[in-house]
C-alpha cells in the first residue's frame, strides 16, 4: 500500500533533501475526533537514526503506521527514501510480531524472504539474532523475547532501506537488546536509516531525538 | 506473482497445519447432504428434483464457514501489516487470498460432487454438470467471501458477520448454479446458464480486489 508515487507527487520538495533520507513535513494525525499531533516535520538521512519518545498514547505507533502507509495521515505529506541497493525501501517491525506460531521459525522467515528476494539466507540471520538453534521449531514454542529477535529477524530478512520499529526492545533481555543495537547499527553502516520509538528515552549512541508530547 | 505465490503456498500450509477446521468443512457438506433425504423423505423423485439446488445451498454455506480464517489471524498477529506493505497493491492480496480460500473450500466440493449427487439420488448424467457447475461458480463464492472477510478482518468472530453480508451477494451464483444443472438433467440447453455463471466469477474476478481494497482501507484506518 505504499504509494510512493503518490507521496512523491504529493511532496514539496525541500532544498537539499537528497533521495536516500525519510523527509516528514507538516504531518498531522487524527485517530476517531482526537488529534494525536500536528506539524510533525523531520528529516532523517541515510546513514543515521531518529529517536521518537513520547507518553502512552501520544501517536508514536500512528506516526509509525503512517510512514508505512498504513494509516492516512489528515494532513502533510511525507517522502521515503529510493530503494537503492536496498531489496525494498520500507520495512516495518509493529508492535505485533507477524509471526504464525503454525509454522517453523525457518518457514516463517523463509515467506517473508521469499517477498523480497529469490534466494533466502535464512541461515546466517537467524544466528545473528540467536535463533538458529530454534530453527525447525514452531514458533508457537518460542517465548515472548524469542518471538521478538524473530521478528527482528524478519525486518533483517526483507533488507529494506528505511526501519520503522516501533518499540523493538519490547520484551527482549539484555542480550536481545545488544542484537538489536549491533543490527541497527550495521543497517546505518550500510546507508540505512531508522525510525524508532519508544516510552522512555533509551540509550542509543548517535540519534537524533524528537518527542512527541501529546495534546 | 511472486506474491501470489509466496501467499498462497503459505496460507495452503497454514490452513493444512489447522486442517481439523478444514475437515469441519468439508464433513459439513458431506454431513448436510446425507441429513435431506432424512428430513424430506426417501422419495427419489423429490430427492433428485431438488438435488441441484441442495448441492449448491450447502455448497454455499460451508464455503461460508471459514470465511473468519482469511484475513482475522493476519490481522490479529500483526502479519496485515507486512502483507500489505509488501504486496505489489492490496488488490493483488485480496486475489491471493481468495484464491487459497476457493482451494481449500471450493474446488473439494468439486470433487465432492458425484458424492451429493450419489446421495440425493440424482441421475449420474448430472454429476458431471454438477461439477462443472460448481467449478465455474465457486471461485465467485470465494472472492465475494474474501470481500466479506476483509470487511470483518478486525472482528474477533466476525465470521458469521462476514457470512451474512456475504450470502445476500450470491443469490446470482446460486440461483444460475442450480439452474444449470436442473436444465441439464432436463435435457435442456444449459449453456446459456453456464455462460452466466462464468460471467459472475469473471466479474468477481475483476471486482473483488477493488472492494476487498477498499474494505481493508476502511476497516484498518
Amino acid at each position: 500500500m505504499v504509494d510512493t508515487s503518490k507521496t512523491s507527487a504529493r511532496m514539496t520538495d525541500p532544498a537539499g533533501a537528497s533521495s536516500d533520507a525519510l523527509v516528514v513535513t507538516n504531518l498531522s494525525c487524527v485517530r476517531g475526533e482526537r488529534a494525536l499531533f500536528s506539524g510533525v516535520s523531520f528529516v532523517v538521512p541515510g546513514g543515521s537514526a531518529l529517536l521518537v519518545t513520547g507518553p502512552n498514547g501520544s501517536g508514536k505507533s500512528s506516526l509509525l503506521r503512517i510512514l508505512a502507509g498504513l494509516l492516512d495521515a489528515e494532513d502533510g505529506n511525507y517522502r521515503t527514501p529510493e530503494r537503492g541497493a536496498f531489496a525494498r525501501s520500507v520495512g516495518y517491525l509493529g508492535h505485533a510480531n507477524s509471526v504464525k506460531i503454525r509454522l517453523t521459525v525457518r518457514e516463517n522467515l523463509r515467506f517473508w524472504a521469499r517477498l523480497a528476494h529469490a534466494e533466502p539466507a535464512v541461515e546466517p540471520i537467524l544466528q545473528r539474532v540467536g535463533l538458529d538453534r530454534f530453527m525447525d521449531m514452531p514458533a508457537g514454542w518460542l517465548s515472548a523475547g524469542q518471538l521478538r529477535r524473530l521478528a527482528l529477524s524478519q525486518l533483517l530478512i526483507v533488507d529494506s532501506r528505511l526501519w520503522l520499529l516501533d518499540e523493538p526492545a519490547a520484551n527482549l533481555d539484555s542480550g536481545g537488546e545488544s542484537v538489536l543495537q549491533q543490527e541497527l547499527a550495521r543497517h546505518r553502516s550500510a546507508g540505512g536509516c531508522a525510525v524508532v520509538t519508544s516510552p522512555t528515552d533509551i540509550e542509543m549512541t548517535d540519534a537524533q531525538r524528537f518527542e512527541l508530547t501529546g495534546q | 506473482m511472486t506474491f501470489v505465490r509466496a501467499v498462497v503456498e503459505r496460507d495452503l500450509k497454514l490452513y493444512m497445519r489447522g486442517v481439523v477446521d478444514l475437515i469441519g468443512v468439508w464433513m459439513f457438506f458431506g454431513i448436510a447432504i446425507a441429513m435431506l433425504p432424512l428430513s424430506i423423505g426417501p422419495d427419489p423423485d423429490i430427492l433428485s428434483r431438488i438435488a441441484p439446488g441442495a448441492a449448491w445451498a450447502i455448497a454455499l454455506l460451508a464455503s461460508m464457514l471459514s470465511l473468519e480464517r482469511v484475513f482475522a489471524p493476519d490481522q490479529l498477529d500483526g502479519s496485515l501489516d507486512l502483507l500489505l506493505l509488501h504486496a505489489p497493491s492490496a488488490h493483488v492480496l485480496v486475489l491471493a487470498k481468495g484464491f487459497a480460500h476457493w482451494l481449500v473450500t471450493g474446488l473439494p466440493f468439486v470433487v465432492l460432487a458425484p458424492v451429493a449427487a450419489i446421495a440425493l439420488g440424482m441421475e449420474l448424467r448430472g454429476v458431471l454438470p454438477l461439477a462443472g457447475a460448481l467449478l465455474i461458480g465457486t471461485p465467485a463464492l470465494s472472492l465475494i467471501g474474501t470481500v466479506g472477510a476483509a470487511l470483518t478482518a478486525p472482528l474477533r468472530r466476525g465470521g458469521i458477520l462476514a457470512a451474512l453480508i456475504v450470502l445476500p451477494q450470491t443469490i446470482p451464483v446460486l440461483i444460475f448454479g442450480t439452474a444449470a444443472v436442473s436444465e441439464t438433467l432436463m435435457g435442456r440447453d444449459s449453456s446459456a446458464y453456464f455462460s452466466v455463471l462464468g460471467a459472475f466469477t469473471l466479474a468477481a474476478l475483476a471486482l473483488a480486489p477493488y472492494a476487498g481494497n477498499a474494505a481493508l482501507r476502511a476497516v484498518r484506518s
